[in-house]
């Protein structure tokens, strides 16, 4: 556990000191590129890394994405950052039901937890957008999130000396929308959920998660709960789309990814968000209209909401009382020690 | 410096609120029968207007123009230096003396401008000499106060609208400072959101936020801007519209402005018989008119709730507006522009412009009544206070939530020794934790009136300000916050609270005092801005048992 603290630490560290020493450089030595090694932590499978091509992960510009991750200038009026909704003290998401944006106008779906984006390709929850930096220029237009034109938003950041120089280092060029873009999302990708206790378990250490956890993890794969039917692999998501019936209840559901595609199969379904880090990202499901996880076990257990289009994986369950714990159990087993880590980073770097 | 005298407000008031519908909403009319009369028509210019509303200036009888734009109006006798007005909805109001001709008198009237956003604003201030010399070589400068010197100008100048802008303590809460120039203090908005110039100025300085919405540094504001809000301002509002979720919208945002183009001029008044540029506003006169600024949230929570508390009251039934409590008639003027085109009208169909608020102490303590009742029965006192918004059409404290009431409760026996207090009820923790005699009452017998916010998750407001501003509570409104608890007493409500003290029924007499107080802000925020705020007190009560 600390080496794997250390370790990213000292990644995030040396690159932001690598930033600001290029800062202070002199005009006329060029910027190098600072080697960059990301830390995957235990639990995670490198060879499953989502990194677009024209778009490689440098220190600098992880710096660059981190500092414009937390900026409000992002925003029309300045006072929403990505960190407003993507709170890192709150599991990269904010704790509220649904999204609450620019003028404290609300959204519809619920923040999804930014941990692990390294590992998707498809963002948002009906997966719209086909990369994280899609995912982030949509959200700086989004009238009910930051408001922001592009133009407004280069004109912004062009009046920032940092920023300025920071792009020239980074990119090589003015301030752009696509190096915004490209700069917060190789943040992102930084956002790691490993080593948590069930990793640790998985790997043979005894006694890392309670035994009553380990009979979660038995109902968790098994044929009758088979939870694993779609949170499945390393990161808990098989990256695809489901109908588990929350919020069809509602006399105007929201459709999902059919608002999407169109496609008639698509109706209701959302995109299975990862359970790294669960503890920390309630309430639950796409309209947060579940509050914990005893609940979203409750909502399992009794079929999900009824509805034309339910998955044929989403059924009545009939957990005893036990077996409900136990899976909850499991669940908390599934937070990240970085989780922690985070806390520390992000508390104290006002 | 005009103090507002309670007295006269009491004696007044019903009278002024029955006549206020006969005078003031003046475009209903009142139609005598008489024999003589002066007749004529309204047109457009060119065609006949019809439900033009015409009268003689600055008297109560009118008519409405049928479909030829025809009006009669009896008089009782001979009419010297006389005018007849007009006014339509959409026109201003039209005017012309009357003549020795009682007959075929024609009034035009003319269409209201298009908004101008190039508008100039007029300063409210009379022209200072200087420039009135120089005024004679370059042409003539009008300010406000050169033709409504002695009473608008005066009232609206000491009241808060004018200072909305410059009021030291909302610039300290804007900029985070204390009163001594220290920066880095909370609460401070600037503190929050360094970044963002905030929506203050939609209200605190409309003038500026015309210009740049959502743009305004508070600290950026020059010449008329500076001045709040001001004369021109309000009367340039043709109409308010107010949506029911305000949070994404305030102040200027409800506002339907018309700014005149250049060499033009246009105010909105209550009075159908000022000729242009002067134009008949019905809102002007209504609730709605103050609801841009005094309803109204961050984040989609209510934070300024006074106009829905009005409107939930029996107030808004019974037709008394805003205006009616915070802009009586100060009894005395009678001439709004003497020797400037003013005519000598009914004192009652004058509105001050005292906009009377939190800054006066007569009149918020005219609001409220307080009651005292002591029970002696078995070592045990028991004192039951009342507490009754006698006056006020909202809330008591209303609008800013970090207004505040407290109340205090004390029963001293005959050595001068305080009672051992056994009930429940204390003053919260925003009364101010310390020393009773320095004005921090925490957790005396007695109780808080406020709205208070907090914030469920300061995770974000510690991520990027530090745990410095964290734990702030109550919190201001412009973080992310719920409403914790609201027991501020409604409009003509009545707010019981008991208070048990135990006595050994011996040393007699006891002397209990109930004290409220009202303070402008909360004891921890006041204390470290280093305001030096006085708490204003509303009632006190002395009851001796024996």
């Amino acid at each position: 556990m600390k080496d794997l603290k250390s370790n990213i630490i000292f990644e995030l560290v040396s690159a932001s000191v690598v930033f600001f020493l290029i800062l202070g450089c002199q005009k006329e030595s060029p910027p190098i590129p600072a080697k960059f090694s990301l830390v995957i932590p235990n639990g995670l499978d490198s060879l499953l890394v989502q990194i677009p091509e024209d778009n490689p992960m440098t220190a600098e510009k992880i710096a660059l994405g981190k500092a414009l991750f937390f900026d409000e200038r992002l925003s029309l009026d300045a006072t929403v950052s990505c960190a407003f909704c993507h709170n890192p003290l709150q599991g990269f998401a904010d704790g509220r039901e649904v999204a609450l944006g620019i003028y404290g106008l609300e959204g519809t779906r619920n923040t999804p937890t930014l941990v692990n984006r390294l590992f998707s390709r498809d963002q948002n929850w009906d997966g719209r957008a086909k990369s994280l930096e899609e995912q982030i220029l949509e959200h700086i237009q989004n009238p009910y999130e930051m408001r922001n034109t592009f133009e407004n938003l280069v004109n912004t950041l062009k009046a920032v000396e940092h920023y300025r120089k920071a792009f020239q280092i980074v990119f090589g060029t003015e301030v752009t929308v696509e190096g915004i873009a490209k700069a917060i999302a190789s943040f992102e990708r930084t956002l790691l959920s490993g080593s948590a206790p069930f990793d640790q378990f998985i790997t043979g250490e005894s006694g890392a998660i309670s035994k009553s956890a380990e009979r979660g993890f038995v109902l968790f794969k098994s044929k009758r709960v088979n939870c694993i039917a779609c949170h499945s692999g390393q990161n808990f998501t098989d990256e695809k789309y489901q109908n588990n019936g929350a919020g069809m209840d509602k006399q105007e559901p929201d459709w999902g990814r059919f608002v999407y595609t169109k496609n008639d199969t698509d109706k209701g379904k959302f995109k299975t968000p990862t359970l790294r880090d669960v503890t920390r990202t309630a309430p639950f499901m796409h309209d947060g209209s579940v509050r914990t996880l005893k609940d979203v076990v409750a909502f399992y257990n009794e079929g999900g909401i009824p509805n034309k289009y339910l998955s044929k994986h989403v059924k009545p369950l009939h957990l005893t009382e036990q077996e409900k714990t136990d899976l909850v159990e499991f669940l908390k087993t599934l937070t990240g020690r970085n989780a922690l880590f985070f806390t520390e980073q992000f508390s104290s770097s006002n | 410096m005009f103090k507002f005298n309670s007295f006269v407000w009491k004696k007044w008031h019903n009278i002024f609120v029955q006549c206020s519908i006969l005078f003031l909403c003046n475009h209903q009319c009142l139609f005598a029968q008489n024999n003589r009369t002066i007749s004529g028509k309204v047109t457009d210019g060119k065609n006949p207007v019809q439900g033009a509303t015409v009268r003689l200036q600055a008297e109560i009888i009118c008519d409405t123009t049928d479909a030829s734009g025809f009006f009669q109006l009896p008089i009782k006798e001979e009419i010297e230096n006389g005018m007849v007005t007009a006014w339509k909805e959409g026109y201003y109001n039209s005017g012309i003396e009357i003549g020795q001709n009682y007959t075929n008198i024609e009034l035009a009237l003319s269409p209201l401008p298009e908004d101008n956003a190039d508008y100039e604003w007029i300063d409210p201030a009379p022209t200072p000499i200087l420039k009135k010399v120089a005024s004679l070589v370059f042409g003539e400068v009008k300010n406000c106060g050169d033709c409504h010197p002695d009473l608008i100008y005066k009232q609206w100048i000491n009241n808060g609208h004018s200072q909305a802008a410059v009021n030291p303590i909302f610039l300290n809460l804007y900029n985070g400072t204390d009163s001594k120039g220290n920066a880095d203090i909370h609460p401070g908005y600037k503190l929050d959101y360094p970044h963002s110039a905030g929506n203050c100025s939609n209200c605190h300085a409309p003038a500026a936020a015309v210009r740049n919405p959502v743009g305004v540094d508070m600290n950026s504001l020059d010449g008329v801007e500076k001045m709040g809000v001001s004369c021109d301002f309000c009367h340039k509002i043709k109409d308010v519209q107010m949506q029911k979720n305000t949070s994404a919208k305030s102040g200027i945002d409800h506002m339907d402005l018309r700014r005149p183009p250049e060499g033009h001029q246009m105010f909105f008044g209550p009075y159908t018989d000022v000729p242009n540029p002067d134009a008949y506003s019905s809102t002007i006169s209504e609730s709605i008119f103050c609801a841009p600024c005094h309803e109204g949230g961050y984040w989609g929570v209510p934070v300024y709730e006074s106009y829905s508390e009005w409107l939930a009251s029996p107030y808004a039934k019974k037709g008394v507006t805003c205006q009616d409590c915070h802009m009586p008639p100060d009894m005395v003027t009678t001439n709004f522009a003497p020797g400037r085109g003013g005519v000598e009208r009914e004192p009652m169909t004058i509105p001050s412009h005292f906009q009377l608020g939190s800054r006066d102490s007569t009149f918020l303590a005219s609001a409220v009544e307080m009651q005292t009742k002591t029970k002696l029965s078995n070592g045990t006192l028991q004192v039951t206070v009342e507490i009754e918004n006698v006056a006020a059409g909202h809330h008591v404290p209303t609008d800013q939530p970090m207004r505040n009431m407290i109340l205090v409760v004390t029963a001293v026996d005959v050595d001068g020794n305080n009672l051992l207090y056994t009930g429940g009820n204390r003053v919260p923790y925003w009364g101010g934790r310390g020393d009773p005699a320095k004005g921090y009452y925490e957790g005396l017998p007695g109780k808080g009136f406020a709205k208070i916010l907090f914030e469920p998750n300061p995770q974000y407001v510690a991520s990027k300000v530090g745990v410095k501003g964290m734990h702030l509570s109550p919190a201001p409104q412009w973080r992310v916050v719920e409403i914790k608890e609201d027991n501020r007493i409604p409009a003509l409500e009545t707010d019981v609270s008991v208070y048990d003290f135990q006595t050994n029924g011996k040393n007699l007499p006891i002397v209990v005092t109930t004290t409220l107080i009202y303070r402008r802000t909360f004891k921890n925020w006041s204390d470290m801005k280093k305001w030096n705020l006085k708490d204003i007190p509303l009632a006190v009560n002395s009851v001796q048992v024996n």
